[in-house]
């Protein structure tokens, strides 16, 4: 039997993937149904967030170095892979916040149209995800930098790596519906 | 296996009578557009080009189409003796096929909510033989004629001083507004506020001085009238045939 | 079984847990019964709210044209009263009927996550509190229970009371999906040893799979809200035709969390049915595994039938087609459900206790409820009913009739085991006829509005026969209803006060919560029963007497 606290992250997952779909989906509806194709291939920069997706998925590589060094006794090394995920964490919600200033300049914003509406609504709910996952990560490596006595439980590590592989996986769709579709 | 048998009859049954009631348009277009507003309705027949409010006249006998629009909200078209119901959905026009068989006087309602006064946003159809039908849409067509008397000629001035004009419509003066209801022929209808009175003289300078006391929350707000002057508009309305 | 072990011989009732005492060990509860007593006293304060609010209503309806109360108070009162029963009456209630029994009926000694257990019911709570906070700043919820954009747009709705809604359904829904994960966790990791899947009682069974319901339902509710808040707030056009945005796309991310919802308002009715009947039968219940398959159906139907709350809006006959047959075709496991429990009674020794007589009026009102609603997805039936009184008369059959009745007999049967004291069984009958009589002649009637042309959700009407009358008598009736709930009220007081012992298993149930004593200890068991079957309980009578495990 599934270990419990693993089992109620998954279930966790299901339910916000549920979210997530739908906001998804909100924003297909409206790039199928108006002019969105060409306000994405004008507002965004798809080489620039390209780069920083690159670095959310890396950061789910090296979460998972960092699982797989602890299952092997090494616990400074998962340590530092920990805090390399956070940075890359981090990189990717800078990367996000720069192109979000970006748009704001241009006067795109949640109200501008319905590319702004969709966009900075499905986006920024990600990016809230992440945000929770990095604070997340960061209580993982301070609990274990505090020694032994603290250190985080296997099933406290499990569950907080499927949630950002969950996250990360979560961004693969929304970089492909949002930035790739624009130019399909 | 005989529960899925009974089901699969009842759809057959459904999507025959959804065709018998409510066929395909093609490329037939709407007899009346129904434009449903914050509690009442427009109807602009493109055909004639008639243009009124809250009293719907079609002739009997025929399959009339419906188109079913919103300005505001969703609203929706029911009379439940002619036929479906269909949602009036801003910026998502419906149709809906009546076929009124007998003349008389059909009541109806609005049947989505659609704020403060969707229980008095009444619709009432008027179905005619085809030839009273013709004639009630000439006479819809003429310009009414100047007021006369002295209470309707002050009637006309205070609706064109006191901001009516704004909101409504009369062919052949000023008021080209189209907030509210177009006035051009309100003295023909049988009620007023969209069914919530009877269209008599008193109701009428009632409704004038203070809407709000018998259509709360309506649109229309309360002019700060003196009975005399609501009197005079109303006379003035009233001639408006 | 009612042998009672020396160490709990000292409990019958409430004040003999002294975990009980004290309101701080009520706040800072993480016990799962403590926990569901929470949830069901404050499910029954906010009934008698939205009791009120509906009293209220009935009185402005009572005669054509009436001047009782503005358009603008009924219009925050319906939507209120809807808002109430369904979010802060219902799901709690049922809610705290799971998480109380869920781990007694599994053997276990608390949920998996005790901790997020509590979570769940304070923000319930709070999102209550917050919802009725609105009333006092600017105005409560005026757009009906559902919320139809474009009404809930800031300008045409420009007080915060929509605002209010969205964000305390937010805040319930949040502890709503956390007992759902608690839920299904608990049934999957903590059952005792011997209790397969296939061993566990009904109850449980529907309480899993609504669980899965909840999680997967809710976010859709979640979704819309989050999307109305940006229009209102941040001035987005999710919903504004006006910028491109589409009025529909609100009624479809609704409804896609709506119908699910009714299933998960009604399964835990079918839960404590399939408990309740055998019991009072004296019989096993007919038909176990269709009980559970019919369930697994409709959970799944229950994500396919959305658009038949949107038969009127205008959309293309192919999907008006699809949706007609699954909701014709949901109707089956829930009449398969219907034929198992009048089969369990068939031939059994039966009992009309209270309780008993709850269950077989559900098995009448939920079905009179469930051939209104049916009857909607013949649709041209619908485009004539929809929106109308007959939908009112619908949805009170089937929750009112049909859930809330199930209740009464969950309530009447397990009061025994939570208080350790019977509720009377006499002011239980003048109860359970008072609200047949009540129930019926306020609702039946509005079948027969809705043909005359009865809109929902009107203020008034003008005086047109048959209406002042159908309205009038419905209105009557109202205050029969009300009146059981206050003899309910009156039982339930005075059986806590001077109510007869109940023992363990006053009732000769066969389930594990009857194997401890009532109240249950704080650990639940002193030790739980071995289960090699259905029935743990008659199986260990039976096995004394030489029956097969």
């Amino acid at each position: 039997m599934m270990e419990r606290n693993k089992m109620g992250m998954i279930l966790f997952l299901l339910s916000e993937a549920m979210f997530l779909l739908l906001l998804i989906l909100a924003y297909a509806f409206y790039h199928t149904s108006g002019e969105l194709g060409k306000q994405v291939a004008n507002a965004l920069n798809v080489v620039k967030s390209a780069l920083f997706s690159v670095a959310l998925l890396s950061s789910s590589v090296t979460l998972w170095q960092a699982d797989v060094c602890l299952k092997s006794g090494g616990r400074p090394q998962a340590r530092l892979w920990l805090a390399v995920t956070i940075l890359l964490g981090f990189i990717f919600l800078v990367g996000q916040g720069t192109e979000y200033a970006h748009l704001l300049r241009e006067h795109v914003t949640i109200s501008r149209n319905l590319f702004g509406t969709t966009f900075f609504t499905l986006t920024g709910f990600h990016g809230l995800h992440v945000a929770v996952g990095l604070a997340l990560l960061l209580i993982l490596l301070g609990l274990a930098a505090l020694g032994s006595e603290w250190e985080p439980t296997p099933p406290a590590m499990e569950a907080i790596s499927l949630y950002w592989h969950f996250v990360d996986g979560v961004w693969v769709v929304i970089f492909a519906v949002v930035y790739l579709w624009g130019y399909v | 296996m005989i529960p899925s048998l009974i089901v699969v009859v009842l759809l057959a049954l459904t999507a025959r009578t959804m065709h018998l009631v409510n066929p395909p348009v093609g490329i037939r277009t709407p007899n009346v557009i129904v434009t449903a507003h914050q509690w009442w309705w427009a109807y602009h027949y493109p055909q004639s080009g008639v243009v009124t409010a809250n009293e719907l006249h079609m002739p009997v006998g025929s399959n009339w189409l419906l188109g079913i629009e919103s300005a505001d909200v969703i609203h929706d078209f029911w009379v439940p003796d002619l036929g479906a119901k269909m949602d009036a959905i801003p910026g998502h026009p419906n149709v809906l096929w009546i076929q009124p068989r007998q003349a008389g006087t059909y009541l109806g309602t609005c049947a989505e909510y659609c704020g403060c006064e969707h229980a008095l946003m009444g619709i009432r159809v008027i179905v005619q033989p085809p030839e009273e039908f013709e004639a009630w849409q000439q006479s819809q067509l003429r310009v009414p004629a100047k007021p006369s008397g002295v209470e309707a000629e002050r009637g006309a001035q205070l609706f064109e001083e006191r901001t009516c004009m704004n909101c409504h419509t009369i062919a052949g003066t000023k008021a080209k507004g189209t907030v509210g209801p177009d006035l051009t022929h309100v003295g023909d209808r049988q009620t007023l506020g969209s069914g919530a009175i009877l269209n008599t003289l008193d109701q009428l300078t009632n409704w004038i001085m203070d809407p709000q006391t018998i259509k709360p929350g309506c649109n229309m707000p309360s002019l700060k009238l003196t009975e005399s002057q609501a009197h005079d508009i109303a006379i003035y309305l009233e001639s408006l045939k | 079984m009612s042998e009672e072990s020396p160490a709990n011989q000292a409990i019958n009732s409430l004040a003999d847990i002294k975990e009980y005492r004290g309101m701080l060990s009520w706040i800072t509860s993480v016990d799962h019964k403590q926990i569901g007593i929470m949830y069901i006293v404050s499910s029954f304060i906010f009934f008698l709210v939205g009791l009120g609010l509906a009293l209220a209503m009935r009185i402005q309806l009572m005669v054509p044209v009436s001047h009782f109360m503005s358009p603008g108070t009924y219009n925050q009162i319906f939507t209120m009263h809807g808002t109430t029963m369904v979010f802060l009456m219902a799901m709690p209630l049922l809610f705290g009927f799971s998480v109380y029994f869920v781990p007694l009926m599994i053997g276990a000694r608390d949920m998996a996550f005790p901790r997020l257990n509590a979570l769940g019911y304070w923000l319930y709570l709070f999102g209550a509190l917050m919802m009725y906070f609105s009333f006092v700043a600017g105005g409560a919820p005026d757009a009906g229970w559902f919320s139809y954009a474009p009404l809930t747009e800031r300008g045409y709705s420009s007080s915060l009371g929509i605002d209010y809604w969205a964000l305390s359904l937010l805040v319930m829904g949040a502890g709503s999906v956390a007992t759902g994960i608690n839920l299904i966790v608990t049934v999957l990791t903590l059952r005792t040893p011997g209790m397969t899947l296939t061993r566990t009682p009904l109850f449980v069974w529907m309480i899993f799979f609504n669980a899965f319901l909840v999680i997967l339902a809710l976010p859709a509710l979640n979704a819309a809200l989050v999307m109305i808040l940006a229009d209102r707030q941040l001035n987005a056009h999710f919903f504004s035709p006006a910028h491109g945005g589409s009025a529909l796309l609100w009624q479809n991310y609704f409804w896609l969390f709506g119908h699910p919802e009714v299933y998960i308002l009604v399964l835990p009715a079918f839960g404590v049915i399939s408990e309740v009947i055998p019991v009072f039968s004296r019989k096993v219940i007919y038909g176990y595994g269709f009980l559970a398959a019919s369930t697994v159906a409709i959970a799944f139907l229950s994500y396919g039938v959305w658009i038949h709350h949107m038969f009127a809006t205008g959309m293309s006959y192919v999907i008006l087609y699809v949706f007609a047959g699954s909701s014709m075709l949901i109707a089956i496991p829930t009449g398969i459900k219907i034929f198992n429990w009048i089969a369990t009674m068939w031939g059994g020794s039966i009992r009309f206790t209270t309780a008993m007589l709850f269950a077989t009026a559900f098995l009448i009102q939920f079905t009179v409820g469930g051939l209104s609603g049916v009857a909607f997805a013949a649709i041209p039936i619908d485009w004539q009913l929809t929106d109308s009184y007959f939908v009112v008369a619908h949805i009170h059959y089937v929750l009112l009739g049909g859930t809330l009745f199930a209740m009464f007999a969950g309530i009447y049967y397990w009061f025994p085991k939570v208080t350790g004291r019977m509720l009377s069984e006499k002011i239980g009958k003048l109860h359970f006829w008072l609200m047949v009589l009540g129930f019926n002649g306020t609702f039946f009637g509005m079948h027969l509005l809705g043909v005359a042309g009865m809109p929902r959700r009107a203020y008034t009407y003008l005086d047109r026969p048959p209406l002042g009358t159908l309205h009038l008598i419905s209105s009557l009736f109202a205050f029969v209803l009300a009146l059981a709930i206050f003899v309910f009220l009156w039982n339930v007081v005075r059986s806590l006060r001077k109510g007869e012992v109940a023992g363990d298993n006053p009732w000769g149930g066969w389930t594990l919560e009857w194997a401890t004593t009532s109240p249950p200890p704080m650990e639940n068991f002193a030790q739980v029963p071995p289960v090699h079957g259905r029935r743990p309980l008659w199986d260990l009578a039976h096995k004394k007497e030489g029956g097969q495990p």
